[in-house]
């Protein structure tokens, strides 16, 4: 017999997900309970899931080899809770989701989490598939959700479609690494992988595959395609969500499947993941361009960053793993901010770019914010973004992958004219329309308080250095 | 039955449910389409597990075949979920008609 418990100890926050998980989708059905707050339950859940988090100590391999925890994961599991807390308030002022069905839609972001908790942690490819699939499968929903755009439900059946095709050609490149090293946990099949299979086709089509799913999640070319529809369509609050979370739990999972790697076959990996970073940052901002959709204009520059993201990974090494760690807080703020701001700003739901002219009349504080978290977003120096960026762009540079640094420096300047663009539409376009002032504060506040750590951080960014140097080991 | 008339009939699979995938218009056919590529899948698994079993744990292949039908499932169970409910929305099930996103 085989005794569970002190492995079950190691995951504290996990299991506090999963019984939450549990609690809002059976809850309802006891009389009574029902009335209790969901709101206030999920967040407190989510408060005890990080402190629980953040007391382990110390690195456990876990259930045989599955699931791996250490400082690495617990660094991004924060992230995770951080993330949900805040697009929680954004759900509070976003009438997109349906209210009533709060107890279902926290159920799925349990499960989203702790799906993404999975994949910060899997260090087995059978782990790895499972954590996918539960973070895709709620995501799927979370998007068919909007009852303000009937077309959710298209967007979210491209999204199933294009999700699990990628599931599949992911399991296809799996069962040929299974095949070529008999076995399935990410340090073994690396071994397994010798010099005399390196470089042949079937370990280029085995590895790509495999590398076709976890892309899928960080919606990189050529699994963009449902990006922009579904964060489009899907409640705003959603697509803030979708735009920040799984994409790091994607780039989590690539760091640790990657980490193992011998030395010989560090040349081949680095240029599959260049090729990916490279095609991914220009489709995505020169894609960007042409939008007339403020929520697919940022679709399409998180793809960008998806790349600019990827050029951490590319490095394969832990300098990388620090830059790439360093700049995801940086994104989390600016990415909700900028969500958040538009969500105020919108009315009727349309979220045609000409529908923001001038906006900076009636609201001068959340116009200044958002700027500063778009120009953030495009990199500009005072802002912390710049800093991200420099980091990334130092890392790949010591490595020297010269034409990723080209192409990043491209999108870059492509990315700052439509970046720049959409804040002259806001700030020196006529007044289209008149913005009706909202009832509450707390969505000026809430960018503020994303735009200002912006500033803070362009300016001295030394704690967050020491912050990321936590995952740069395994440990 | 061999090895390699195994990994040539999931092959065939896996290439069969890519052109469903990209040929097909309802939306049905792209979900049996997909559903080809995960039986590629658990074929190969079973294929690799059966021939050469891994050293230790010999039946991890058949352990992850069983794991791929479940996903298959639970994706096809959300999947037509969906498609009931563009089916109330737009009046049909065709990825042609589907194109109110766009640009």
């Amino acid at each position: 017999m085989f005794n569970t418990l002190p492995h079950l100890a190691h995951l504290p926050a996990h299991l506090v997900l999963s019984l939450g998980l549990l609690f809002f989708f059976l809850g309802k059905t006891i009389p009574g309970i029902k009335k209790l707050p969901a709101t206030a339950i999920f967040i407190a859940m989510l408060a005890l899931a990080a402190a629980l988090e953040a007391s382990e100590t110390g690195s456990h391999d876990l259930f045989f080899g599955m699931v791996q925890t250490d400082s690495f994961s617990r660094l991004y599991n924060q992230l995770y809770f951080i993330v949900s807390a805040l697009v929680v308030v954004m759900l509070h002022f976003s009438d997109e989701m349906d209210r009533e069905n709060d107890w279902e839609n926290y159920g799925l972001l349990s499960c989203l989490i702790l799906g993404m908790m999975f994949m910060t942690s899997a260090s087995h490819l059978l782990m790895a598939v499972i954590a996918i699939e539960m973070v895709s499968i709620p995501s799927y929903l979370l998007v068919a959700l909007n009852r303000k755009n009937p077309a959710s439900k298209e967007a979210s059946m491209k999204y199933i479609l294009f999700g699990s095709f990628a599931t599949g050609v992911m399991l296809y490149g799996m069962s040929f690494l299974f095949g070529m090293t008999g076995s399935l946990t990410f340090a073994d099949i690396w071994n397994g992988l010798g010099s005399e299979s390196v470089g042949t086709p079937i370990y280029y089509l085995a590895i790509g595959f495999t590398l076709a799913g976890m892309s899928f999640k960080v919606a990189a070319v050529p699994f963009h395609f449902w990006c922009p529809d579904a964060y489009q369509a899907a409640p705003t609050p959603i697509t803030a969500f979708l735009s920040v979370a799984p994409k790091v739990a994607g780039l989590t999972l690539m760091m640790r499947f990657f980490a193992d790697h011998l030395p010989v076959q560090g040349d081949s990996l680095t240029q599959m993941l260049s090729i990916v970073a490279i095609v991914t940052m220009v489709v995505g901002s020169f894609a960007a361009l042409k939008q007339t959709d403020i929520k697919r204009l940022l679709a399409y520059s998180s793809i960008a960053h998806a790349g600019f993201l990827m050029m951490g990974v590319a490095v394969l090494n832990t300098d990388g793993r620090q830059a790439v760690f360093f700049y995801i807080p940086i994104y989390i703020l600016m990415n909700l901010g900028a969500f958040m701001a538009i969500i105020y700003l919108a009315q009727d739901h349309d979220y045609k770019i000409s529908a923001f002219n001038g906006a900076v009349k009636s609201n001068p504080l959340l116009v200044t914010a958002f700027a500063v978290c778009t120009l953030s977003l495009a990199g500009i120096p005072p802002f912390a973004g710049f800093v991200g960026k420099f980091y990334l762009f130092k890392v790949a540079m010591e490595k020297g992958l010269y034409p990723m640094i080209l192409a990043a420096g491209i999108s870059t300047v492509v990315s700052l004219y439509f970046y720049v663009s959409l804040l002259k539409v806001m700030i020196i376009d006529q007044e289209a329309r008149t913005f009706s002032p909202l009832g509450s504060k707390v969505p000026v506040v809430f960018v503020s308080l994303c735009a200002l750590p912006l500033v803070f951080l362009g300016l001295y960014w030394v704690p967050l250095v020491n912050w990321a140097d936590k995952v740069r080991l395994f440990q | 039955m061999s090895l390699s008339l195994v990994l040539a009939i999931s092959a065939g699979l896996f290439a069969l449910g890519t052109m469903m995938f990209v040929v097909k218009k309802n939306l049905i056919a792209i979900l049996m389409g997909v559903e080809l590529l995960m039986n590629a899948a658990a074929l190969n698994f079973m294929g690799f597990s059966y021939y050469s079993p891994a050293k230790g744990h010999p039946l991890d292949g058949q352990v992850f075949a069983l794991f791929v039908i479940l996903i298959a499932a639970a994706e096809a169970v959300v999947a037509l979920g969906i498609a009931i409910a563009v089916y109330k929305e737009f009046g049909h099930v065709s990825a042609d008609k589907l194109s109110q996103l766009e640009g």
